[in-house]
């Protein structure tokens, strides 16, 4: 164990020490805490808006988030997931001789480092915003910290460490917690609808004794409730109950035999997700960490060098299961659905021309630093090598974007700028804007890999993206808001003019520098 | 023929490559020799045309940047870089169209039967092994019948059979008169096959010699000497 504490304590101390001194870290900081002080400030206005800045709406996130959490790391559990072994820890602890329970326990470590922070923060929150008494934050800390770890490493050592629950049992598992969270997403939905979308409705639900009747998390919300809301006979009990099964989960674990068959799974999982970080840190959004499967197809080239990369593009989408179409397509129609019921009362006047050019430039906005699929061909050395000229490289390397930034704004645009009676044109140039604006993030991108490429890491070339894209857009907008003033109509012309003119300068900027980007 | 003239890289204020300048004529096989981080990935790579350099780079006569500088050189990197949608055949039709290579269906699978992979055609990018990876980007580099061919540690994952199999195919390379840079550490792996070696560390060439200038062809006990090292490279 004493080796292990050395690893735990040395890794710490020189991530910090790195960390503190890249600059990136601060700007994370200061990014993290305005992000925290604006969404919390605004739930603290929804709280206050519906009287629940007290023990009474602390009650309720609990009862919410203990839902959420207790089940899926359960789940995770059982599947012999959730807990986190590097490659690294595979290949040196495995093989040290530590028992196979204490590498469960130093896994879990992280786990309870992180929520022994949350619980530090949920405590201070509880006597600022939720008005709770020092000793009520100070007994709900204890709970959490030994308590609730106790129960949680016990659970972990119990389901994951298990190695007479064969898969049937583990599925088992899985589908029960599966189906305690749906129920409860089902139920709470069903009442907030039934109750004329009232949010107090859905306060009462949460407060429901029944919920405390659910054994382990229901159980943990039933020693919370005694904690803030006072004794009463139901709280007690589950609360003794919840004691109880920390002592029993306890013993369990601690007398269960472990002698490492987890390592396998450990093994692959720790492949999967060095996989999923060395994704993630390029800026990729990564979902699921399987391999992908894909279809066969063909594709017949009409053409050569530079463009053999649009008809290679083809054969990959091709070979997709949904082709082109994907999240963003979904995405497209949910806004489509909501822009068409906007769209039926006249809320926003002469200026409706702007609302789905302004969603649609958000959208960019939001998602700048996600490069997207078609930045993989930046990484290959093949498209530097290609013996053809940079300005027809980067065209058809991205003109299968263009074509889905087309489908995704007449998605999203056609049947709601319809339904707001804009005519043709207006229709026209909505969805021409949203190809520009992706066009721009595309050619940003290719900027920041050849200027910024070897000088900064992922975090500051994901910055510089959004900076770019929001310096395009903010652009756009103030060439909009000038002819605004004269008139919408005009203010939104100028705004299709100069995203158009951006995409453009940035299209042939940015192929001159396409043969800088260091990406292989 | 590849020439090289005061090639220099730096990343930010570090100077990867040094002023470094040499040239292979043709149908010869040169080797970068030098320990990790020398400096011999960053020379292919800007040969290659992947990295930004200060200096002059001409390959059969023309600037490297040259469409048809381009059109007659072939690089395969030493992690081998796959489209995981595309099967093997794919890789080599993919890179048949964009160097406009119109026919050559018996030479690609000549090729793909040498490398033990005609019955992995089939094969998604994302279904190959590291082994297997590097074969099909050797593959990818040959099929283009280059004129020069750069060959950044082509050994490393390779079995006994495909690495016998590479040294004949860069033999028989020589022998059509290909100009050949291999960028390698183990010189072991390419002692049967060099016909100037250049020695590199800390970004420069500390020396170059041809075949007939050393005894045995044993550059091994030359590296050290220069270097001043003990272990083996």
């Amino acid at each position: 164990m004493e080796a292990i504490f050395y690893l735990y304590k040395t890794e710490w101390k020189n991530w910090i020490k790195k960390a503190a001194a890249r600059p990136s870290t601060y700007v994370w900081l200061i990014f993290i805490a305005l992000y925290v002080l604006g969404v919390g400030g605004s739930f603290l206005s929804l709280f206050k808006a519906y009287d629940l800045a007290n023990a009474r709406g602390m009650m309720a996130v609990f009862t919410l988030t203990v839902f959420f959490f207790v089940p899926g790391n359960l789940m995770a559990y059982a599947k012999r997931k959730g807990l986190v072994f590097r490659q690294a820890d595979c290949n040196v602890l495995f093989q040290s001789g530590i028992s196979p329970k204490k590498l469960l326990l130093y896994a879990h470590m992280k786990n309870v480092a992180l929520s022994s922070l949350v619980s530090v923060v949920i405590a201070v929150l509880g006597i600022c915003f939720f008005h709770i008494a020092v000793w009520q934050a100070v007994l709900l800390l204890l709970v959490s910290l030994a308590a609730e770890n106790v129960m949680e490493a016990s659970l972990m050592v119990l389901l994951y460490g298990n190695e007479r629950l064969g898969s049937l049992g583990r599925n088992l598992i899985r589908a029960a917690m599966f189906a305690c969270m749906s129920l409860f997403v089902v139920i709470g939905v069903w009442i907030y609808f039934r109750s004329g979308r009232q949010i107090m409705s859905l306060a009462g639900y949460l407060e429901h004794p029944l919920l405390q009747t659910v054994p382990f998390a229901g159980w943990y919300i039933g020693i919370l409730d005694l904690i803030l809301m006072g004794p009463n006979p139901l709280n007690v009990a589950v609360s003794v109950c919840y004691m109880g099964t920390v002592v029993l989960c306890a013993i369990l674990a601690v007398r269960m035999k472990c002698t490492g068959v987890y390592y396998e799974e450990a093994l692959e999982f720790a492949k999967e997700y060095a996989e999923k970080r060395k994704r993630s840190r390029k800026g990729e959004l990564v979902v699921g960490n399987k391999q992908k499967h894909y279809k066969s197809a063909v594709v017949n080239y009409r053409g050569n060098r530079a463009r053999a990369i649009l008809y290679r593009q083809i054969l990959e989408y091709k070979k997709n299961r949904f082709f082109v179409f994907g999240m963003d397509t979904v995405l497209s129609i949910v806004l489509c659905v909501i822009f068409s019921g906007l769209a039926k009362g006249d809320s926003f006047g002469v200026f409706k021309i702007f609302v789905i050019p302004g969603v649609m430039a958000y959208l960019c906005f939001v998602f700048a630093s996600v490069p997207g699929k078609w930045a993989k061909e930046l990484e290959k050395p093949y498209t530097y090598l290609i013996p053809d000229r940079a300005i027809r490289k980067l065209w058809y390397m991205t003109v299968m974007e263009h074509v889905k930034s087309g489908i995704d704004g007449a998605l999203m645009a056609v049947i709601p700028c319809i339904l707001m009676k804009l005519p043709l044109p207006y229709i026209l140039m909505t969805v021409l804007l949203y190809v520009c604006m992706q066009a721009c993030k595309m050619y940003i991108t290719v900027l920041c890999e050849s200027i910024f490429g070897r000088a900064l890491g992922a975090v500051g070339k994901q910055f510089m993206r959004l900076f770019l894209e929001g310096f395009a857009i903010g652009l756009g907008m103030l060439a909009a808001i000038i002819g605004a003033v004269a008139a919408p109509e005009i203010g939104f012309v100028l705004l299709f003019l100069v995203e158009l003119l951006l995409a453009a300068v940035l299209f042939f900027t940015a192929s001159s520098k396409l043969a800088f980007c260091p990406g292989v | 023929m590849l020439e090289v003239n005061g090639l220099t890289k730096k990343y930010g204020k570090k100077t990867a490559v040094d002023e470094i300048s040499f040239s292979i004529p043709d149908g010869c096989v040169g080797i970068l020799l030098g320990p990790n981080g020398a400096g011999k990935s960053t020379v292919i790579k800007s040969i290659a045309g992947l990295h930004k350099y200060e200096g002059v780079i001409r390959i059969q006569g023309m600037d490297a940047g040259e469409r048809r500088a381009k059109e007659s050189f072939a690089y395969v990197p030493e992690m081998p870089a796959m489209y995981e949608a595309l099967s093997v055949c794919e890789h080599l039709e993919f890179i048949k169209k964009a160097y406009a290579i119109e026919d050559g269906k018996e030479e690609t699978e000549k090729l793909l039967r040498r490398f033990e992979l005609d019955d992995k055609q089939e094969k998604l990018g994302n279904e190959l092994s590291k082994g297997m990876m590097q074969k099909v980007s050797l593959c990818m580099g040959l099929v283009i019948r280059p004129k020069v061919l750069l060959l950044d540690e082509p050994m490393v994952g390779l079995d006994p059979a495909a690495i016998r199999e590479l040294k004949e195919i860069v033999l028989e390379e020589k022998k059509k008169g290909t100009t050949i840079l291999i960028s390698t550490h183990m010189l072991e792996m390419v002692k049967e096959l060099w016909d100037i070696v250049f020695i590199m560390e800390e970004g420069k060439i500390i020396g170059s010699f041809k075949r007939d200038e050393i005894k045995d062809g044993n550059v091994e006990e030359l590296f050290f000497r220069l270097t001043g090292r003990k272990e083996a490279v």
